[in-house]
């Protein structure tokens, strides 16, 4: 059998390799864009663009196969209508921050939404990738297909890099139907130390639960739960009416449309928008212990916080200028790993992630060398090189 | 098939090694190195290839590899983890001038955590005693491979395992959390935890499906699920191969995520009646089983849509289990498969490749094609929802050409695979069988990047050399699985 040659060869492409080889020729750095929606996440650097939003084609639908390959600049909101017409979905429910948010940039920064914890995260859901790294070779890694365990996979370590490893230009993901309706079921009044404990005992019973939050009920030490159900209508309203019968207090329920509104409303971190002297931070650790890091937080100055995940993900909101290594340190000693959102342009967001293990960072540095040796593609995003 | 040629300065170290290997462990016994010792330790259930290492550390700590690690690194020793043994592409084959270091050993369950659904496993732990270690508060570890009696966590971990219900439940890599690992220089790391995101690169996704070249997996944290509280097998019978996997693409087209589809052949299921007899029908062409299991509500609701697809897609006959015992004779057929096809012919030979669902009936039929070209039979039964093949090839080792035969029939399969959108391996791992087929998927630059990525682990190539990268970068083809006589490896497990 002949050699696999690739001939997938288009004028965007090759400009993109062209940016590349010129940036590794005079070790110049670039930041890898896409819509731009996400610029907030990691440290800012002020860096030329190497913008892929132009590598926007879509390369191949099948929906009898659960399976899309796209171009990393094909907007997230065109993606979903189009699989909408087919009754499948992108399961982890990527969140997008605004209109512009493209594909490529939800793999780079392995954004996950509400249902996360049900189904997996988005590296659940990425099947292979075609990268160009920076050498400027082009390569792939990973299949079309759900079932492999051919070569290390690149897909899932690419994911959630931040476009410091290569510039993606081309993810295969998996697919999943959509689940014929929703419904959500709304406790109100509930405080917090009951609220876990039943996102405990709900996450581990054997329903179709897809969504587990607790928000704030404005200025009261009370809050709202939420526990959403997903399938075929009788399966929602049987599963809804057993979480009912076992639950006391103020219960209500979201039908379809509701339901699916104030999800999208979490996802969208609309509940969570920073005011002008406030900042956004985003933990992720283990579900038991959410209250215990919700009252360490409270000891440096919590405005407002808010578990999703069924408390394996909590937001937080601080007043601006909060001492962010204290922040990560309470991470840390939790075993949660921290990400602090800039607050603008302007902020340099120097400690954005909780730093990792000293072993941990050098893994981290040296696949980083493998993929990069010159060190082209925003450096500094994650840590602070050194 | 070659592995790199033994260096004649480690084999003279050998007794040095021994020496110092006993000095460093607190129990002598702990390192084997008689030959007739070692013997246990030649293969793996890939027994066709077959090689002695210097000597096997029977390891009871991760602080204990981290030592044996850097002496070997400190003296130029090689390295090949070893978990169970149970690996079908000879990721486990000793280096002659290497040791093995076994995590057998390390086989404790350090943590259960329900609240966190975690549980924290030592590497030596079987699959199946992290579902022991649970159930009876109704929990499981969900990847299930059917050697998951004998084969560990590590070695889960190392070669990204399945089973029958990583279709909707998804293999290793979508059910853990964490890892302890002993890197190349005796580091010992932890990548990942008990959050779900975890800071920096995913280095536990390389670490997955590493086969043991990445680093020495010593501790897993594992995601645990509640069991679900139905599961309602189906039986359909279908006039023609490719009709069967045409329905299993309508089932995966009308929305529903069946926890597994397989698929038996007319060879198969003629074994298997002579084998169990457990009431399959005789004479038909192919039958495929579809499982349920969900929320109750749920799995009521699908049933009717279910046997409507079925029959549309042009089921003969449609067998539902409507109790525990009948859905456990269906799947006993199925798991009883490869050894039946053990008594139809002397030897077989097991492949396995994985396509695109939509490519099942041209494929399935290609294989018949080619069968009758190589004068061969060939069984399938597989793993059709996630469209994973395991063609069983059948010939006799005694007669003159037919194991040659039966290895380019092989190859073929899996270059057909990688021609129709597929990959070379599903599930088995790349080990030294499929090695020198990688030039095949992949160019050389995919190849380098993944060099890379090994060199950035490993800079000193000490860790399981002489696997999963061809030596040559050209496309050829490899061997597989060999069974004789049906001797299976591990006689006592159930097969898929
Ligand atoms: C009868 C039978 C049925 C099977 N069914 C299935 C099936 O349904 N699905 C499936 O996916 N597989 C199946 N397999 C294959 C095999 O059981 C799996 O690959 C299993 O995960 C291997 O585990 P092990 O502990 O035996 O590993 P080993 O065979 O000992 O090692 C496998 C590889 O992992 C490496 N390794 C082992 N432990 C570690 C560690 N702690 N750290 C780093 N590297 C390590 C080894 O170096 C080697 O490369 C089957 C095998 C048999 C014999």
């Amino acid at each position: 059998m002949a050699k696999p040659t690739r001939s997938n060869r288009s004028a965007a492409l090759e400009a993109i390799e062209v940016q590349v080889v010129e940036a590794e020729a005079a070790g110049t750095p670039v930041e890898i864009t896409g819509g731009r929606t996400k610029a907030g996440l990691g440290r800012r650097d002020s860096l030329p663009r190497l913008d892929v939003s132009a590598l926007d084609q879509l390369v191949s639908y099948e929906p009898g196969e659960l399976v899309l390959v796209v171009q990393p600049g094909m907007r997230l909101s065109t993606v979903e209508e189009l699989l909408a017409g087919e009754n499948q979905h992108l399961a982890f429910e990527p969140p997008h921050w605004g209109e512009e948010a493209t594909v490529g940039g939800t793999v780079a920064c392995g954004l996950s939404g509400p249902r996360r914890f049900k189904v997996g995260a988005a590296r659940d859901f990425v099947l292979g990738i075609e990268l160009v790294d920076g050498r400027g070779q082009r390569f792939r890694a990973g299949g079309r297909v759900v079932k492999n365990v051919t070569g290390y996979d690149m897909s899932r370590a690419l994911t959630g890099s931040f476009g410091t490893l290569g510039v993606l230009t081309e993810i295969c993901l998996k697919l999943w139907p959509r689940p014929e309706t929703q419904a959500t079921l709304v406790v109100d009044g509930c405080d917090r130390v009951d609220a876990l404990a039943l996102m405990l005992a709900w996450a581990a019973l054997p329903l179709e639960i897809t969504g587990l939050a607790y928000l704030p009920e404005g200025g009261s030490p009370v809050g709202r739960l939420l526990a959403r159900i997903e399938g075929p209508e009788p399966a929602v309203t049987a599963q809804l009416r057993r979480l009912v019968e076992g639950t006391a207090g103020s219960i209500s329920e979201f039908g379809e449309a509701k339901s699916a509104h104030v999800w999208k409303q979490l996802r969208e971190l609309e509940l969570f928008q920073p005011g002008a002297d406030e900042e956004l931070w985003r933990f992720s650790l283990a579900p038991a212990h959410a209250l215990r890091l919700v009252e360490q937080l409270e000891g440096h100055g919590l405005l407002r916080s808010g578990l999703d995940w069924g408390g394996g993900q909590v937001w937080a909101l601080f007043p601006a200028r909060v001492a962010a290594s204290s922040l990560h340190q309470i991470a840390l000693l939790l075993g949660a790993t921290a990400w602090r959102f800039a607050r603008g342009p302007e902020d340099a967001n120097d400690e954005a992630f909780t730093p990792l293990s000293p072993g941990v960072h050098r893994l981290n540095q040296r696949l980083k060398q493998a993929m990069d040796p010159k060190g082209i593609f925003s450096p500094g995003r994650m840590y602070r090189p050194d | 098939m070659q592995l790199p040629p033994p260096s004649q300065k480690r084999l003279q170290q050998r007794e040095e090694l021994v020496r110092r290997l006993r000095e460093l462990l607190g129990d002598p016994d702990q390192v084997i190195h008689r030959p007739e010792d070692l013997v246990v330790y030649e293969c793996d259930a890939l027994s066709a290839y077959r090689q002695q290492p210097m000597a096997v550390i029977l390891a009871s700590s991760a602080e204990e590899v981290s030592r044996v690690v850097r002496l070997c690194g400190e003296i130029d020793i090689p390295i090949v983890p070893w978990g169970a043994g149970t690996g079908l592409s000879g990721g486990a084959l000793p280096l002659s001038d290497g040791v093995v270091i076994s995590l057998a050993r390390m086989n404790r369950i350090l943590d259960i955590d329900l609240e966190n659904r975690a549980v924290t496993a030592e590497a030596g732990v079987t699959n199946l005693a992290i579902t022991r270690a649970v159930e009876d508060r109704g929990f499981y570890y969900a990847p299930d491979p059917s050697s998951q009696l004998a084969c560990t966590i590590g070695g889960n971990v190392a070669e990204n395992s399945g089973g029958v219900h990583c279709l909707k439940y998804g293999t290793t890599t979508n059910n853990i959390l964490g890892v302890q690992v002993v890197l190349a220089d005796g580091e010992v790391v932890d990548l990942g935890g008990k959050s779900m995101d975890q800071g920096g690169y995913d280095l536990l996704a390389l670490m997955t499906g590493s086969e043991g070249l990445l680093g020495i997996i010593t501790e897993a944290t594992v995601r645990i699920l509640r069991k679900p509280e139905s599961a309602r097998a189906f039986m359909a019978v279908f006039d023609s191969v490719e009709s069967t996997g045409r329905a299993v693409s309508d089932i995966i087209a009308s929305g529903m995520v069946p926890s597994g589809m397989e698929i038996m052949d007319r060879l198969s299921i003629e074994a298997v009646e002579d084998f169990l007899g457990c009431g399959y029908p005789r004479g038909v062409e192919a039958l495929l089983l579809v499982e349920l299991d969900g929320v109750a509500a749920e799995v009521e609701a699908r049933i009717g849509t279910l046997e409507t697809l079925l029959r549309q897609a042009g089921a003969t006959e449609l067998r539902r289990a409507d109790t525990e015992e009948e859905r456990a004779r269906l799947w006993s057929g199925r798991k009883a498969a490869f050894p039946a096809m053990g008594r139809v012919a002397p030897d077989y030979y097991c492949m396995d490749g994985t396509i695109p669902r939509g490519r099942l009936p041209e494929v399935l039929h290609l294989i018949q094609a080619m069968s009758k070209d190589f004068g061969l039979q060939v069984a399938n039964v597989f793993h059709a929802g996630d469209g994973n093949l395991h063609p069983l090839i059948l010939y006799d080792s005694n007669a003159p050409g037919e194991l040659e035969r039966a290895e380019s029939f092989g190859a073929e399969i899996l270059q057909l695979c990688v021609r129709v959108g597929g990959v070379l391996s599903g599930e088995h791992g790349i080990g030294v069988e499929k090695r020198d087929l990688m030039p095949c998927m992949f160019t050389d630059a995919d190849l380098d990047s993944q060099e890379r990525v090994k060199a950035a682990f490993d800079p000193r190539q000490l860790l399981n050399p002489g696997k999963v990268f061809p030596l040559l970068r050209r496309c050829i083809p490899g061997g597989s699985m060999h069974v004789h006589a049906g001797e299976l490896p591990f006689p006592g497990l159930e097969r898929f």
